[in-house]
């Protein structure tokens, strides 16, 4: 076989390469997540989180179950919804992977669901129950939330995506970045994580 | 080494086609999430802009549509079109729009750009139609919420598809098996029936593969509607099909296109080309039963 061909096969192995690869980015669903992280007194209790969908969705979602459709949602409307599209997400850990100290926290159930719809967005709010005892040496916290089939993107909020409440007593610092040694969805995307170190203030 | 080649092409295109069968909703599907990739990280240095771009687009989309709609005027509506439209484009980039099968069905095929272009229009056309109708016909005639009626129809539009994907894949290959005992003579004789089905398969293909209801248009459409706006629905829809239809003709061209040019390159050997297309063409057409086999495989 010529160099020629060799080089036009290779050519239309490229593009069906392309082609093949191109396809697994395919998000219909947009989430801007941001994040509040909760201590009590002895040291970190959870995960405080808000959803914001994009319009699209909200009006899906909206269609189904705000029976009244007067652009609130009323409990019973919450209720099914946590019944109708949320508690599916059981089943991908509510699109939220945990590591303290470098070893996986799965998250199997949630609290405190709620649902409403603020300026044509759909939002979700829910708490990640997570305790983890402050000592005197750093401990880590990492998380970060994304759909592992990538039908849904979620990206952090540009406005505040990382907030802290109850810490004075603890010293605490954190950082979001990507995680260039792992990656979701056939191993095409890198998660974005918040790194959180905490320990007890001397004293 | 040509063998070689096509061979890690198609298990290429069928790994691709293959992560891309599951794109279920997760906030509502039954079944269960995949589970974590052992596969290297490569991670696909574009994934994230595109998501990202799609995203901003997205966000446009519906602040402009209520614009649109509120204040009227051709500024805003010509924006908004060509924002569907280039949604369209990055929409099509994903799964689940039968470019694997389209890609290796064109394979199995003759070598005109003209019918892969029909093709690939056509599934986009009943990839979109698919939805707007689906969208209206709940709306309409069912009056209830989409979410639920959505899971159900693409499941059973699934099962359809899939099942008309292998048939269409088990005649192709029967089809391409007999021209390798065909000899040259006969070949004059069988043109005219072979053109004539020329023009029919590739509807029917076209039909097999855009009949899943496209979620893009979905939300697109059941955004207008909750805005009161079928007909700017409609008129994003359209754009957002075209836009589709440029990227899955992109893609089957650019197949087609390799395809051509490799036999191309072996032009003067005549012999040679004559085995080489056959080969692809079967390879192509196992491929596109496989990969229909495959995604039922999946729903099932």
């Amino acid at each position: 076989m010529n160099s020629r061909v060799s080089g036009t096969l290779a050519l239309a192995a490229f593009l069906l390469f392309v082609s093949a690869d191109v396809s697994n980015s395919h998000p219909h669903v947009f989430i801007q997540n941001s994040l509040r992280i909760v201590f009590d007194q002895q040291g970190l209790a959870g995960v405080r989180v808000k959803w914001v969908f994009d319009e699209f969705f909200t009006s899906m979602i909206a269609d189904e179950f705000d029976k009244n459709h007067n652009n609130k949602l009323e409990k019973p409307e919450i209720i099914d919804i946590e019944k109708g599209a949320f508690a599916n997400l059981v089943k991908f850990n509510y699109f939220s992977s945990i590591k303290i100290n470098r070893e996986a926290f799965t998250v199997e159930y949630v609290r405190d669901f709620s649902a409403s719809l603020a300026g044509g967005n759909l939002i979700y709010n829910f708490v990640i129950p997570c305790h983890v005892k402050a000592i005197t040496t750093f401990k880590e916290f990492v998380i970060s939330q994304y759909d592992p089939t990538y039908y849904t993107r979620v990206a952090f909020a540009k406005d505040r995506p990382v907030s802290l409440e109850g810490a004075p007593a603890f010293e605490v610092s954190y950082r979001i970045s990507k995680n260039v040694k792992e990656a979701y969805y056939y191993g095409q995307v890198h998660p974005v994580e918040v790194i959180l170190k905490f320990k007890r203030r001397h004293g | 080494m040509g063998r070689v080649l096509i061979t890690a092409v198609m298990a290429l295109t069928l790994l691709g086609a293959v992560l891309s069968a599951k794109a279920q909703n997760p906030f509502i599907a039954k079944e269960s999430p995949p589970e974590a990739s052992a596969a290297p990280c490569i991670p696909h240095p574009f994934i994230n802009r595109i998501g990202d771009w799609q995203q901003q687009l997205n966000q446009k989309m519906a602040v402009l549509t209520r614009e649109a709609r509120e204040r009227g005027g051709l500024r805003p509506l010509l924006t908004l079109i060509a924002i569907a439209f280039l949604y369209g484009v990055l929409h099509a980039a994903g799964p689940g729009h039968g470019k694997a099968v389209a890609t290796s069905y064109l394979l199995s095929r003759g070598r005109k750009l003209s019918g892969g272009i029909l093709l690939c229009n056509s599934i986009a056309f009943f990839h979109g139609l698919s939805g707007v109708v689906l969208v209206l016909a709940v709306h309409f005639v069912l009056k209830r919420g989409v979410t639920g009626s959505l899971e159900s129809v693409t499941r059973t539009t699934q099962l359809i598809s899939y099942s008309l994907i292998v048939l269409v894949g088990a005649v192709l290959l029967t089809k391409s098996l007999f021209s390798w005992r065909s000899q040259p003579g006969n070949e004059g004789s069988n043109q005219r029936h072979a053109s004539e089905e020329k023009k029919r398969t590739p509807l029917a293909m076209a039909l097999a593969v855009g009949v899943i209801p496209c979620p893009g248009v979905v939300l697109v459409m059941l955004f207008c509607l909750s805005l009161n706006t079928m007909g700017l629905g409609l008129l994003l829809a359209f754009f957002l099909i075209l836009g589709m239809a440029m990227t899955i003709s992109a893609i089957g061209v650019a197949g087609l296109a390799g395809k051509n040019l490799a036999l191309g390159a072996l032009e003067r050997r005549h012999r040679l080309v004559k085995i080489f297309q056959r080969s692809i063409e079967s390879a192509a057409a196992l491929l596109v039963m496989v990969l229909g086999l495959l995604f039922l495989a999946t729903t099932l």
